[in-house]
């Protein structure tokens, strides 16, 4: 079960990495329509052991993904509850997925939706990771008329190309200005938008490797900073501060030019707590962190 | 002593094979051997000619996405199961190597692959080796497939449909009798998975990651579509070669300069050109000289009237060469033991008065299926360790050799019994 665990960590890692959590979980979710068409149980115990062997792997990758334990604990819910039989029950969770990839859409749609309350009027806004939320949103700002520009912060070079191709396509003016050097440009930048991949209970939003230097840096300069998550990727479980939601990965390299070897560490993503943003957007509606806060301990009591 | 000593550099890789074939050839002129006249004849422009226009046919081809469609495709088809994935993924490699190069072949199929069956947690080897053997497999087809035919139609006009009339009954006894060695070796390691839901799962992610990892993000359809109709028009022409009236070359050169006129507002033709492999077609070209000094010296000769006069019947001569092709290939480059023979058989077939074109097709068996049973056996063998080790799976000689020799030594008992039948 360990190994399985390891081998969905780090495809979740690397998809997610590529295409951003939301597709991640769609693609998740599409694999397992697949998936459970083709699966050859012996019996219905059988299928019960295996749909909860997949539901526990699911729920315990490193780092854990809300949205993923949310819709397969959600998946499992219905299976568990339901009185159907063998067949029936495939076809129960059939249709359920397809529910749960149809949501996916609205609820995207209902984030770009509330998003439009946002002053963007003539403001640049600064970006960094590549969230297809971001994205969604400024496409979205750009069809409605909307007249602004946007500063890419610049981190890994494909993500920071993923952005620019996003840009370039929806014929949004952009500029690009490496992370490290913000300082110099903080006055030109009105507003910054960001996106994360989960919210833990502690308040901290896991985000990509590179988030927390520069909102902090933004947070100095008194710039707002919006966050765009889907609360299906609240993490609605106890987590410790230490407790990182981050993976950590340790290697040697060598020097490009000299026979030297060293140790490098990377983390996986960076974890940045909730009083730095401004408003958080989400499915549900702009939240303060007062609000925000509220909302996580409504569900994370329900979850519970 | 000149071609022996680079013989032995182009073995033991000291020096590019290439710079050494050139070395070669140009010592034989000098030291009188051959006349500079004598050396610009003795290069089959014809073979190097269809070799380039193929280099570039399947580079230019290759820019649409074309092929990695083709490999996720058949990824998205196996559903993530082992058995089908072995079964489908070997049977592309044999059908892509009889029409494009095998080693263009298994750069396009094994990262595919390796990063399936690795990604699903199993050992991507067994179905390395497949991938590496049925390229081989497949590249005997067809006059294109593999080098030593490219020679050996290139000395005796065969035609395409020739290479395929006279040879698909040993390969397809072989791509059989390879396909069920191999699933009895290695039953489990790829057994379905079709019972197992978390298995089933990493399966279908993978199939999806890969979709999305090699398939261009922007693929253009009219490429798409030019690619396959000019590839599709080569192979029609190809097989019609004897109704059209043109050689080979011509018709590959004619198809890559249509492809490229079509295609010139999405490929940049420097690039392709550049893609081409420069050294192997100048490894070409020394040898071919090499091998004119040596024909001179009369060795050769005497080495068929040696071959020629120790039996008068064509079974026996042909499983010689079949048998000797295909163990010299296991050790040596494929590729200067058949121009050597190409002579050398000529030699023999002038002291029968029978039909003796079953000795070329044991030449071609020998040489193509011989280089199966060592890394070093194939040109496609050593390029597919290289891009194993590129995606973190290391193959070692013996570990290989375990799997593939004795596999080897099968298939050629098995065509040494189609010898027997149509002699």
């Amino acid at each position: 079960m360990k190994s399985k665990i390891n081998l969905v960590s780090q495809l979740a890692r690397e998809i997610e990495a590529d295409i951003g959590t939301r597709d991640m979980n769609k693609l998740f979710l599409e694999s397992f329509l697949k998936s459970i068409k083709s699966f050859q149980y012996q019996n219905i115990k059988d299928l019960d052991t295996q749909y909860k062997q997949l539901v526990h792997v699911m729920s315990n990758t490193k780092p854990k993904f809300g949205i993923l334990i949310s819709c397969f604990r959600d998946l499992y819910k219905d299976y568990t509850k339901s009185t159907l039989h063998d067949q029936e029950l495939i076809t129960l969770t059939i249709n359920k997925i397809q529910e749960l990839l149809e949501d996916i859409d609205n609820q995207k749609n209902l984030i770009i939706k509330h998003s439009e309350k946002i002053d963007v009027k003539n403001k640049n806004i600064l970006i960094h990771d590549h969230s297809h939320s971001v994205h969604d949103v400024l496409i979205n700002f750009k069809k409605i008329g909307q007249k602004f520009n946007v500063i890419v912060a610049e981190q890994e070079s494909e993500k920071t190309h993923a952005n620019i191709e996003i840009l370039h396509e929806a014929n949004i003016s952009f500029q690009v200005v490496p992370a490290y050097m913000l300082s110099h440009i903080c006055d030109n930048i009105d507003i910054a938008f960001f996106g994360a991949l989960t919210l833990k209970n502690t308040l901290d939003f896991v985000m990509d490797p590179g988030t927390h230097g520069v909102i902090s840096e933004l947070h100095l300069a008194n710039i707002p900073i919006y966050n765009f998550i889907n609360t299906r990727k609240f993490s609605l479980w106890e987590s410790s501060k230490k407790e990182h939601g981050v993976f950590i990965h340790k290697h040697t390299r060598q020097h490009s030019s000299k026979p030297i070897e060293y140790d490098r560490i990377k983390y996986s993503h960076d974890r940045v707590n909730a009083k730095l943003f401004h408003r958080v957007v989400t499915n549900e509606g702009i939240f303060n962190i007062k609000k925000l806060k509220e909302n996580f301990q409504e569900k994370y009591k329900k979850s519970n | 002593m000149i071609f022996g000593l680079s013989f032995l550099f182009i073995i033991f890789e000291w020096y590019d094979k290439s710079v050494v074939a050139l070395a070669g050839a140009l010592l034989m002129i000098f030291f009188g051997v051959l006349t500079p006249e004598e050396a610009y004849f003795a290069v089959e422009y014809e073979t190097i000619l269809l070799l380039m226009a193929m280099m570039l046919l399947v580079n230019i081809s290759s820019q649409s996405g074309i092929f990695n469609w083709l490999s996720t495709k058949i990824a998205a088809i196996t559903k993530g199961n082992p058995l089908k994935i072995f079964i489908l993924f070997s049977l592309t490699t044999a059908v892509l190597s009889a029409f494009l190069d095998n080693v263009t072949t298994v750069i396009l199929i094994i990262p595919i692959t390796i990063q399936l069956v690795k990604g699903m947690g199993k050992d991507p080897k067994p179905i390395v080796f497949a991938e590496i053997i049925f390229s081989n497999i497949g590249g005997a087809l067809t006059l294109i497939g593999d080098p030593p035919n490219i020679i050996i139609g290139g000395a005796t006009g065969f035609s395409f449909l020739d290479f395929i009339l006279n040879l698909w009954i040993p390969i397809l006894m072989s791509t059989i009798f390879a396909m069920i060695v191999f699933c009895i070796t290695y039953w489990k390691k790829i057994k379905p998975i079709t019972n197992d839901l978390v298995k089933l799962q990493i399966a279908n992610i993978l199939i999806k990651k890969i979709q999305y990892s090699f398939i261009k993000k922007t693929m253009h359809i009219d490429f798409i579509i030019k690619s396959i109709a000019i590839l599709l028009l080569t192979v029609i022409c190809f097989f019609m070669q004897e109704q059209i009236g043109l050689p080979t070359y011509l018709i590959a050169f004619g198809s890559t300069i249509l492809l490229a006129i079509l295609t010139s507002n999405r490929i940049e033709i420097h690039k392709s050109f550049e893609a081409v492999e420069w050294t192997t077609l100048f490894f070409f070209a020394g040898l071919f000289i090499m091998v004119a000094g040596i024909e001179k010296t009369g060795i050769l000769e005497q080495v068929s009237h040696f071959i020629a006069n120790s039996t008068s019947n064509i079974f026996y001569l042909s499983l010689l060469i079949l048998w000797i092709s295909g163990f010299v290939s296991m050790i040596l480059d494929n590729i200067p033991f058949v121009t050597i023979m190409i002579p050398v058989i000529l030699g023999i077939q002038t002291q029968f008065a029978i039909d003796t074109s079953i000795l070329w097709w044991s030449l071609s068996l020998g040489a193509c299926l011989g280089g199966n049973a060592t890394l070093v056996g194939a040109s496609a063998n050593l390029v597919s360790v290289d891009i194993a080790k590129k995606n973190g799976v290391k193959i070692t000689f013996l570990e290989y050799m375990k799997f593939s020799f004795p596999l080897t030594i099968g298939v050629l008992i098995l065509c040494s019994g189609y010898l027997f039948f149509v002699t």
